[in-house]
């Protein structure tokens, strides 16, 4: 009967835990989605960083084989500030903004298509190998393409490309990805 | 061939047989046993390997987070039955990818294995590089291991029959090689035992043990055979000398028995002479006694009534004394047969023996005087006064019988002019009173000195006076004994506990 009576003072206190509850469980359901949410630019970031490894450059080439002694890949983009703060491996990779003179991979995120194409007919025959954004990528020769897949992003590999540049893309990486050479699906 | 429950031939093919067997199935366990472990560890070592080819194979899968990918590569798991599940972890323990059997959480294994009865689980860290991308778990199952166990157990059962009958097979052939001198040997024994015929030999002839042991038991047959026949002869000897000497005995028993009655018959004719002589001395006793009456009688009446020369009273007196005399020789001869026969009451009192020696002298005077001989009495090397006392516990009128007999055959043992002597000592023991002559006992009467009517040279010897004397020194529990040779004499020696007579 006395608790009946105080109800006055329960119903504030019920409310505030009620919204604290509340508050608790959003906070949580934020840290859970940032725990598994990367943003694109991060994402691309890390594919970036991950396809290295399951791609082979000619010997003279492959940075890999200096990599013990500590010469990393070097990366050129043409918006470096916007990847900058997810190459945080200075030992392994090496960002640059494009135009470079020498560079193992090259990410074009311009989404100037004709600047894509243009910087793609420059280093056709190079070894480097080439990643963009573009559904028209792999059509204008590009190696590499990021495709968006509903909340996954997916890759596209054009291993005509590759084989004109003198890569060589691992199985394990085709295996995850649309092969093309050209336009043409495989 | 007589059959045998336990026999060795049995024994051998069990002994056989179970060894061989207890070592098939030992082998057999012990190889399953080993198979068994073998094949689990295979079983876990190639899940080990699938899963270093599945992390392998995953590395892209978790590197451009492609869950998908990473679960239709777990899918070619299907091809391995005894792999039930697959997962793959996050390194933050979040499943990536699953397949099957979904593991609820990343276990922590020390050596990346953890292996139960039936399961078993392997895990294996996804690298790149440095980089850990996450872990695969696989989950399988021994599950065709019963089918294995069984297989193998029933291959193993097929075996161990196969080898079971070829094994029968020949421990059958070796048990029959082995055992066949054996039951010839124990046909032999039991032949041998039933019939008592030691001249059977086993036909056997090996260099093996058993050949040694046929060889030495027809060389003990021989042996009991020479024995046996020596025994029955040796028995058949004996049989003639035992019936050689109960012929001898039966004829002896026979003889005896004639000694035998015969000496019943003469026992019995003693005894009714022995009869007869004690009732005829009875009577002469009696006779004797009724004549000796008036012997006694009338000299008492000549002196009482005088009138007698002191010569006449003399003589008188001396007759009477004859005639006493004569009384108490006929009372001793009664008084003799119960010393003879044991049956005496001893009337002992001590008794003076100087002053029965004085006594006797003076009753030998008449002999002593037609002998010419003369008598001394010595003590402690002294002639004797008369005075002294020296007692001996016993009867007077057998000791005064006793030394009369002695010093008579002394004074009759001397030659005319000669001595008797009677030499008493006496200490705290003993009392010894010698009686010696100066002539020696006749040889042929030397050694039965005092047997009973033993006399030579005496016209009126009875045989009766040494006899006597030994019977009451014996009464007497006295000890005598006699001394003779021709240059020394003869000395008559009887020995008296000594009485002491307290004043």
């Amino acid at each position: 009967m006395e608790l009946l009576g105080n109800h006055k003072i329960l119903k504030p206190i019920i409310t505030a835990f009620l919204a604290i509850m509340i508050l608790m469980s959003s906070s949580i359901a934020m840290g859970a989605d940032t725990k598994i949410t990367a943003t694109k630019t991060q994402l691309r970031a890390l594919f970036i960083q991950k396809i290295p490894k399951y791609v082979l450059w000619p010997e003279q080439e492959d940075p890999a084989k200096d990599s013990k002694e500590g010469t990393p890949y070097t990366v050129a983009t043409i918006d470096k500030e916007s990847l900058l703060p997810y190459f945080n491996k200075p030992e392994s990779f090496k960002l640059v903004r494009w135009p470079v003179a020498n560079c193992q991979v090259l990410f074009l995120d311009s989404k100037n298509p004709r600047v894509i194409a243009a910087i793609i007919q420059r280093v056709k025959d190079k070894p480097i190998l080439t990643i963009g954004q573009n559904p028209d990528f792999m059509r204008m020769g590009g190696i590499i393409n990021f495709v968006e897949s509903g909340s996954r992003m997916k890759l596209q590999v054009n291993i005509c490309a590759a084989r004109k540049a003198g890569l060589t893309i691992s199985s394990k990486l085709l295996k995850l990805s649309e092969i093309y050479c050209g336009d043409e699906k495989e | 061939m007589i059959g045998f429950q336990n026999s060795i031939g049995r024994k051998i093919g069990a002994a056989i047989l179970g060894t061989t067997v207890s070592a098939l199935v030992l082998t057999m366990t012990l190889n399953i046993a080993s198979f068994f472990h073998s094949y689990r560890q295979a079983t876990v070592q190639k899940a080990n390997g699938l899963a270093k080819i599945m992390a392998t194979s995953t590395i892209s899968a978790l590197d451009f987070n492609d869950p998908d990918s990473a679960k239709e590569i777990l899918d070619s798991i299907s091809l391995i039955t005894n792999i039930v599940g697959a997962t793959i972890f996050m390194p933050s323990g979040d499943i990536f990818a699953s397949f099957g059997t979904k593991a609820k959480s990343l276990p922590v294994l020390d050596d990346g294995s953890q292996v139960e009865i039936n399961t078993f689980i392997v895990t294996q860290p996804i690298k790149s590089g440095k980089d850990t991308l996450g872990y695969i778990v696989l989950e399988g199952t021994f599950s065709d291991q019963g089918e294995w166990f069984y297989h193998n157990l029933a291959t193993s059962g097929l075996i161990l029959l196969a080898v079971l009958a070829a094994c029968i097979i020949a421990a059958n052939h070796f048990r029959k090689k082995i055992t066949k001198p054996i039951a010839q040997l124990t046909a032999a024994v039991r032949e041998i035992s039933e019939n008592k015929d030691y001249s059977k030999r086993v036909a056997y002839k090996s260099k093996d043990e058993i050949g040694y042991l046929v060889s030495e038991f027809n060389s003990m047959l021989g042996k009991i055979e020479t024995r046996d026949s020596w025994l029955n002869s040796h028995r058949e000897m004996l049989e003639t000398i035992v019936s050689q000497r109960t012929k001898e005995v039966r004829a002896k028993q026979g003889q005896l028995k004639e000694k035998n009655t015969q000496l019943i018959k003469q026992i019995h004719e003693r005894r009714t002479a022995e009869m007869i002589r004690e009732e005829v001395e009875r009577i002469n006793r009696h006779d004797l006694k009724s004549s000796l009456n008036l012997v006694i009688g009338y000299p008492e009446l000549l002196l009482n009534k005088g009138n007698l020369t002191p010569e006449q009273g003399k003589y008188i007196k001396r007759i009477a004394a004859a005639g006493y005399r004569m009384l108490d020789m006929i009372q001793f001869h009664l008084e003799m047969f119960k010393m003879e026969q044991g049956i005496y009451t001893l009337k002992t009192m001590p008794v003076d023996l100087i002053e029965m020696l004085c006594s006797l002298e003076e009753e030998m005077a008449l002999l002593l005087n037609q002998s010419e001989v003369s008598l001394s009495i010595i003590m402690n090397k002294e002639e004797i006064n008369g005075a002294e006392e020296v007692h001996i516990n016993g009867e007077m009128v057998l000791l005064r019988t006793m030394f009369r007999n002695l010093i008579k055959n002394g004074v009759e043992g001397s030659v005319k002019g000669g001595k008797v002597s009677i030499d008493i000592e006496s200490d705290e023991l003993f009392t010894t009173v010698s009686i010696s002559n100066s002539l020696p006992v006749p040889a042929e009467v030397r050694g039965r000195f005092f047997n009973k009517y033993v006399t030579a040279g005496k016209e009126d010897g009875t045989g009766l006076g040494t006899y006597s004397a030994n019977l009451i020194a014996k009464t007497h529990n006295a000890s005598i004994n006699m001394e003779t040779s021709d240059q020394t004499g003869t000395t008559v020696s009887a020995r008296f506990a000594a009485v002491t007579i307290e004043s």
